[in-house]
């Protein structure tokens, strides 16, 4: 009997031991994979932060590069797509902003970051809107006309869009896939370059406005 | 064990005294208890390996040839005399709401679905007469909106099913395309496309080589091209599973890899020879492409990548070009495309030559007893039609009508001098056409 009591007693420890050290296993276990998820976040925050810094970069050494560089402008040449697309005729880059105290210069390249690109046309749609007299002009590389019709189609441009072959302009060797906006003053001189990022659109809002603010 | 137990305590009892059968029977004991821990322990690696084996199932083999001869393929073939009707028809925009191209095409007999995943990341639905309808899906900030469309499907019950790919989301539209439930997964496993199993509530969903899933699956060991997803889009079963070196390889990924056939699901990818039927109770492979020179090695992830992992895994970061598996492999691998009707299947070919892609156009007439297939770079219609086709998309059933899509630009291109089928002047460059054809019935 007494055996029998020591049995039932031994097993129901060792059950109780069992349950005890399962109930644990799994509160270590919820333990650690709350601190893997911490972990994952943190590790995505870093990367976000790094791809800020390396943007923020990859911005400071386009402008540094590209501005005040030689522009020979009188070579350029481009062709009007805006509403004929048989690129018959060809004009200089030099004869398109002659007489412009700015022009605001959109270099759309069909490759690389859509969203980037759409919301700077939205942007420059908007103002051109607003402001009709301003000289705003984007310069395109399409290879295909069907991706140009739907582009123009989408997109709404509302300001002259002009064919320039990929590379046919100096700053296209320094940003190859991407689009990116530019000014040209009356003297001939390129600055206020952009690369627009869709992750980060407060920067492209500060560039229009500082834009706005200080040329408009 | 409790009775073996008793039988033993006698035993011992009478030969060797109380005392001694005390502590010899807390040894006996232990040893029970351990005997217990260690069959637990064994039930339990065997039910934890039963249950695995139920998360990865076999895909059974009962497929037929279908051999292509592409020995000399002709750049254009006339098929006017097995065509009974081509209409061509105008997709009209909402200004406010354009598609940019046409990623996948689907017919419902008076709706068309178009899903433009790259450019406008947008949805849109069409009337029988080419009538913008709706928007069922577009990218934005509103509950019911998405963050990343990248796909959509219209099943057996011409409900359209759209997939968040960024939130592991399927919205479901019932027939009338109004909204018939959201479907919220609790793990965002990542698929290039999904659709749901007929005759069940499951869904199947395809992962190409370049998705990581294996972490959020929970096992790095199984990555799986092919998974089966519950009605809450859990994880039920994985098929086509590769060794975990080869994940994340970039490779080609059609725009589309399911087609609802009768009751079942067909199911393609590019780089396998094999097109798979699901269907409720199982998966089996049901045809086999081959092609009689330069068939894409089935076994390519061991004899072409694993030799180059590194520039498999490196060309998605470093080039935007995907042209890496040319310099090991010129051939032909399928399908591109795949559309069927009871008697026609319509099937687009990948052509890796000369470290370029072209496509083959196969039109595979099934009879009773004979197979009849034709193939060329472009099909066309001479006679009547004047017309060369562009690649067919889509297959409507209730029409049986298989449908070409292509911008006006390209149909000017596309349309022969003297035309019956539309004036030149009436085509808009940059609107969508529609190019429905129904072959006869019988050839």
């Amino acid at each position: 009997m007494k055996n029998t009591t020591f049995e039932k007693t031994f097993l129901f420890l060792f059950a109780l031991t069992a349950v005890i050290f399962v109930a644990l296993y799994y509160r270590g276990q919820k333990k650690l994979q709350a601190k893997i998820n911490d972990f994952k976040a943190l590790t995505d925050s870093i990367l976000v932060l790094n791809d800020a810094n390396r943007y923020y970069s990859d911005l400071l050494k386009f402008e540094i590069k590209s501005s005040d560089y030689p522009f020979e402008k009188d070579d350029i040449k481009l062709f009007n797509i805006t509403q004929d697309t048989s690129k018959s005729t060809s004009q200089s880059l030099n004869s398109l902003i002659k007489g412009n105290k700015f022009s605001l210069i959109l270099r759309y390249t069909e490759i690389g970051c859509n969203e980037c690109s759409s919301i700077t046309i939205k942007k420059l749609n908007q103002l051109k809107s607003l402001r009709p007299d301003l000289s705003i002009y984007a310069l395109v590389d399409f290879s295909n006309y069907d991706s140009y019709l739907q582009w123009r189609k989408v997109g709404k441009i509302n300001f002259p869009v002009y064919y320039l072959k990929k590379g046919g302009i100096a700053f296209d060797k320094d940003c190859r896939d991407y689009s990116y906006l530019f000014m040209i003053d009356d003297k001939s001189s390129a600055s206020k370059f952009f690369i627009p990022n869709s992750g980060m659109p407060m920067v492209l809002d500060y560039y229009f406005d500082n834009l706005y603010n200080t040329h408009i | 064990m409790l009775i073996l137990s008793a039988e033993y305590k006698t035993k011992l009892t009478k030969s060797i005294g109380v005392t001694k059968f005390r502590s010899i029977a807390m040894i006996h004991i232990f040893n029970n208890q351990s005997k217990i821990f260690i069959f637990s322990c064994s039930f339990l690696i065997f039910f934890l390996y039963s249950c695995n084996g139920k998360r990865k199932s076999e895909i059974i083999n009962n497929y037929s040839e279908i051999v292509i001869d592409n020995s000399n393929i002709p750049d254009t073939l006339d098929i006017s005399n097995v065509i009974d009707y081509i209409k061509v028809l105008k997709l009209t925009d909402h200004s406010e709401k354009p598609i940019s191209r046409i990623d996948q095409l689907y017919a419902s007999g008076n709706t068309y679905i178009v899903i433009d995943a790259i450019n406008t990341k947008r949805v849109n639905s069409y009337s029988a007469d080419g009538k913008y309808l709706k928007t069922l899906m577009e990218v934005g900030p509103d509950k019911k909106q998405a963050l990343n469309v990248t796909d959509c499907y219209l099943n057996e019950k011409n409900e359209v099913i759209i997939y968040d790919y960024a939130q592991m989301k399927l919205t479901v539209f019932n027939p009338d395309l109004s909204v018939k439930k959201v479907i919220q997964g609790k793990n965002l496993f990542h698929y290039n496309h999904i659709a749901s199993i007929p005759g069940t509530e499951d869904y199947v969903g395809y992962a190409s080589y370049n998705l990581d899933n294996t972490e959020l699956q929970r096992d790095k060991k199984n990555p799986s091209s092919l998974d089966v997803l519950n009605s809450k889009l859990d994880l039920i079963k994985k098929h086509l599973t590769y060794p975990s070196k080869f994940e994340g390889i970039i490779l080609i990924t059609a725009s589309k890899a399911f087609f609802p056939y009768k009751d079942s699901l067909r199911f393609f990818r590019a780089y396998d020879p094999y097109i798979y039927n699901i269907n409720k109770n199982q998966i089996q492979r049901k045809y086999k492409i081959l092609y009689k020179k330069g068939n894409f090695p089935s076994d390519f992830l061991e004899s072409i990548v694993a030799n180059h992992l590194k520039e498999f895994q490196e060309i998605g970061r470093k080039s935007s070009s995907l042209q890496v598996i040319y310099k090991y492999f010129s051939g032909y691998t399928c399908p591109e495309n795949w559309l069927e009707s009871d008697s026609i299947i319509c099937l687009s070919s990948i052509n890796f030559l000369d470290r370029s892609t072209s496509i083959t156009n196969t039109i595979i007439f099934n009879q009773a007893k004979k197979r009849t297939i034709l193939n060329a770079g472009t099909f066309v219609a001479k006679n009547d039609f004047k017309l060369s086709f562009p690649q067919f998309k889509a297959y409507d059933k209730h029409n049986n009508e298989f449908i070409a899509s292509c911008t006006g630009n390209q149909l000017k291109k596309q349309l022969h001098n003297g035309s019956p089928l539309i004036n030149l002047k009436d085509i808009v460059d940059d609107s969508f056409y529609l190019i429905k054809v129904k072959f006869k019935p019988k050839r």
